[in-house]
């Protein structure tokens, strides 16, 4: 298990958006992590990667309770995709991707040149080597998702957490990404914990589920246990109607 | 030197037949008698006195700022930082040793031709230096501290004054003059103003005291307080400044609490295009004395607001002002 | 990507360059001198009146455009400059303060006194340190000192008032070699210790979740940098007064030079910094003859139309 929650609450301004959440995630799996807007996906995947602490409970990243480890080991180990990213200044796409080597850099220490092979590198293999001159915003949404991506590789982490990263690509840059993911993680053995909404083309991707809802966990579970049409409409509470047209829909998409 | 003297004596001489043409017959023949003693005493003074021009002056003196300032042994250069203070060099009679003076050195016209060092708050260093003088006069309100620091970093000679009313213009003309080793003139000079300081105090503690409004400027109306020099002046001409016991040195004035102090008197320092529009701001205010009596006069700024010997001129303006408008011709 | 051979060489060109600048600026003047006089340091007027002058525009250009940089990165804005959290407002009042009190040589000590008070209100009231609370502290805090400062104008004689200008318009004037010597310690171990944490400040721009994960405290390190250059910013404007437009444009300048990493920025920022003071301070005591400009005027006039270039170039300020 690379993550163990123990009842893991938070808590913000008296208003509750995860209660009492006990999980564990698998090694080297896809796992994603599905549920309506509000369930407090983001809130989950920012306490595992330790950009906010958890009002109550503890998390154990590989048997270690996080909270002993540095900030900079951890971030040598877990990697987060945000799902807004807005430089307030012009950068450069190699000069972003560079940051991941952050967590691995003496106290004053300029680009050596393994860093930079690491970090070119990362950049062909999210198929971004072409836009390394190019300012980041004037790419356009799948290849800046792909150049962050690129970033976080170069951190070399062996866990990625990304946040809601299909969520604003069209068909075929979403389904391009997945694939680049799945890849990835096949070809250097990694630990990918996503969130989303959309449920569409995720059991193709992902091993393992987590259902969130209300900041609860529903359930969880392996893809072909969990990822039913029954508990997808628990999940995402739908009224009569929507099932109706939901459970019409089964022959045009196959989830 | 000479003519400067006589200078001195004639226009106060003038100046005292000015303010007695309408005294009482018997009085006139007392001022008569008192000014040509004053005089004599003066001149005799002047003729035993050792000629300056083989005087050594003192090689340490005590400035206004408690600074103890080596003179040299020959002043023969000397720079200015505010026209005050060329006013008074060239009336000591060493105007022609004076080679560099600050912006607005305006007085007398001869000033007008010598090297500027910059501006009074802000003189340049460099300029002075440059110019090489034996001798850099400054004043405290006005020089910044930090280019008195600069003159003493570089060795060069500075003497500060700090005249902060009309006794103290009095004992910065003596302060100079000793510096010049011109105490003669210095002293006929500084004599004369207090005479006529006398004369005037003495004559207006019979006299009622008007209620006057000084205005500096024209929008905001900025008056002055009891810890200005012009506030000592106007007390010493007789007159009760409304605006003394402000908070604030040059405090701007409400048009409210000017109508209800209801002065006798406004006295404009500005020049001529901006006293025309002020006195047409005041023509709607009729409920006031000042305006309801024409009483609304302008005073050159020069004379009243420059620590010079020229302060008398502004003293016996306002006295005139105060006490006989009926002696002024044309004055609008 | 950055080198240290790039590192290098920007900062040797812009030392070259500020070197020239110094020896042209000791020479010309409101007084003329020939080159032997410059050399020979006898002369009153270059040992005593340019040199301090000069050394003192480069320390203090250097640091109004190293804290604009580091702001800009701190508050994640590019239109932040040294005195948009209210520092040097509080050094302005401090300033006029002791002209009102007539302890005009005790000026640089009032000035650092209110920076220091402004810091220290800044920190009371923004606890939780993030861009926003920073921004909306500085902007009220800039709001409330003006009106102090305008009530101590109003309180001045004409003569103080003119003193006050002078100074809140930004002068290196009658300038000792004293006060260069006096701030120089400091001044020098707080540009080492951003020059040598400049990395962080790349990180710190990304944002708070992206440097968390990244493995940058957020909270920390915007302390610190608020605390070191807040007081960069103090010490320089006690002595020189409030000098505009060198700590907004002179980081956006060398971004387009040089690029956006700050561990090149830093540096570079503060050399060009010194070169560009020193060079409208050499103007505004020769324009004019014999009046002297406030600098603070000519760094807005060379600035503006310096900035519009790089505007045009194609330099973009803000990604989205």
């Amino acid at each position: 298990m690379i993550f163990t929650a123990h009842n893991i609450s938070y808590s913000v301004g008296g208003t509750s958006i995860l209660e009492n959440l006990n999980f564990s995630i698998p090694r080297e799996s896809f796992v994603t992590i599905i549920g309506p807007n509000g369930a407090g996906k983001s809130t989950l995947l920012k306490i595992l990667a330790r950009i906010l602490p958890p009002s109550q409970g503890q998390v154990l990243f590989e048997n270690t309770v996080y909270a002993s480890l540095s900030h900079k080991c951890y971030a040598q180990k877990v990697s987060y995709l945000p799902q807004f990213f807005s430089p307030s200044f012009a950068l450069k796409v190699t000069e972003l991707v560079l940051l991941g080597r952050y967590p691995y850099r003496p106290f004053f220490g300029l680009d050596s040149k393994r860093d930079y092979e690491i970090g070119m590198h990362s950049l062909e293999l999210t198929k971004c080597f072409h836009l390394a001159n190019r300012y980041f915003h004037t790419l356009s949404g799948g290849e800046k998702q792909r150049v962050l991506l690129a970033k976080c590789l170069t951190q070399q982490t062996k866990t990625l957490l990304l946040d809601e990263p299909t969520t604003h690509l069209d068909l075929a840059h979403k389904i391009e990404f997945l694939n680049l993911l799945k890849n990835l993680k096949i070809q250097f053995k990694l630990n990918i914990i996503m969130t989303t909404h959309d449920i569409f083309f995720m059991k193709e991707y992902t091993d393992y589920f987590l259902f969130l809802k209300k900041g609860n966990i529903f359930l969880t579970g392996n893809k072909n246990m969990v990822f039913k049409k029954e508990n997808l409409i628990s999940l995402f509470s739908m009224s009569q109607e929507t099932k109706r047209i939901f459970l019409g829909q089964q022959n045009e998409f196959d989830l | 030197m000479v003519g400067a003297q006589s200078g001195w004596h004639f226009k106060v001489t003038l100046t005292l037949k000015t303010v007695s043409h309408t005294m009482p017959a018997n009085t006139m023949k007392k001022i008569w008698v008192l000014s040509t003693l004053m005089c004599l005493v003066l001149g005799v003074f002047l003729c035993f006195y050792p000629a300056t021009s083989s005087e050594e002056g003192p090689k340490t003196l005590v400035d206004e700022l408690d600074r103890t300032v080596t003179l040299p042994d020959e002043i023969n250069r000397i720079v200015s930082l505010a026209p005050n203070i060329t006013e008074i060099l060239f009336a000591l009679g060493v105007g022609d040793k004076i080679v560099g003076v600050t912006d607005y050195s305006d007085y007398p016209e001869k000033a007008k031709e010598l090297p500027k060092v910059g501006s009074f708050s802000n003189p340049n260093i460099e300029l002075v230096q440059n110019l090489k003088p034996d001798l850099v006069i400054a004043t405290k309100d006005g020089n910044p501290e930090a280019a008195v620091k600069k003159l003493e970093d570089l060795g060069i000679t500075t003497f500060v004054i700090n005249p902060r009313n009309f006794q103290g213009i009095i004992k910065s003309i003596q302060n100079i003059s000793k510096v010049l080793a011109r105490e003669a003139v210095g002293t006929h000079i500084t004599q004369a103003m207090s005479a006529t300081q006398t004369y005037i105090e003495k004559q207006v503690s019979n006299f009622k005291k008007p209620k006057v409004l000084f205005q500096l400027g024209a929008k905001p109306i900025i008056s002055i307080n009891k810890n200005t020099f012009i506030h000592d002046v106007i007390e010493k001409a007789g007159g009760i400044n409304i605006a003394s016991e402000s908070q604030i040195n040059y405090p701007e004035m409400n048009k409210e609490s000017i109508v209800a102090s209801n002065p006798d008197i406004i006295i404009v320092a500005t020049d001529e295009s901006t006293f025309a529009t002020i006195k047409q701001n005041w023509s709607s205010f009729s409920n006031i004395s000042a305006v309801k009596k024409k009483r609304i006069y302008r005073i050159n700024p020069d004379t009243i607001s420059r620590p010079a010997p020229r302060i008398m001129e502004g003293l016996v303006e306002l006295y005139k002002l105060f006490h006989f408008p009926e002696t002024l011709q044309k004055k609008s | 990507m950055l080198t240290a051979k790039k590192l290098s060489l920007s900062c040797a060109g812009l030392l070259c360059l500020i070197f020239f600048a110094l020896i042209l600026s000791l020479k010309i003047g409101a007084v003329s001198l020939n080159w032997q006089d410059v050399f020979s340091f006898q002369s009153d007027i270059v040992n005593q009146l340019r040199l301090p002058r000069i050394l003192l525009a480069l320390l203090v250009g250097a640091g109004l455009s190293l804290s604009g940089a580091v702001f800009q990165a701190l508050l994640r804005n590019p239109l932040a400059d040294p005195f948009v959290l209210g520092v040097s407002s509080g050094s302005a009042v401090g300033a006029t303060l002791s002209i009102i009190l007539g302890l005009t040589m005790l000026q640089p000590i009032f000035s650092f006194a209110g920076a220091l008070a402004t810091i220290l209100v800044v920190l009371s009231v923004s606890k939780s340190f993030n861009q926003h609370s920073l921004i909306l502290t500085g902007v009220i805090l800039n709001f409330f000192l003006a009106s102090l400062l305008t009530l101590l104008l109003a309180i001045a004689s004409p003569y103080q008032l003119s003193n006050a200008y002078l100074w809140l318009l930004g002068s290196l004037s009658y300038q000792s070699l004293e006060s260069l010597v006096k701030i120089l310690p400091i001044f020098a171990i707080l540009f080492t210790f951003i020059f040598f944490t400049s990395g962080k400040l790349n990180i710190l721009v990304l944002g708070e979740e992206d440097a968390a994960s990244l493995g940058l405290s957020s909270k920390k390190w915007s302390f610190i940098f608020f605390i070191t250059t807040s007081l960069l910013v103090a010490l320089v404007v006690s002595i020189s007064g409030i000098i505009g437009f060198v700590g907004l444009m002179i980081p956006h300048a060398c971004r387009s030079l040089f690029g956006s990493d700050y561990r090149i920025l830093v540096p570079t920022s503060a050399l060009m910094g010194s070169l560009f003071l020193l060079i409208s301070d050499t103007l505004a005591r020769t324009v004019l003859l014999p009046a002297e400009i406030p600098v603070g005027v000519i760094t807005a006039l060379l600035g503006t139309p310096l900035f519009i270039y790089f505007l045009k170039k194609g330099y973009d300020f803000h990604s989205t």
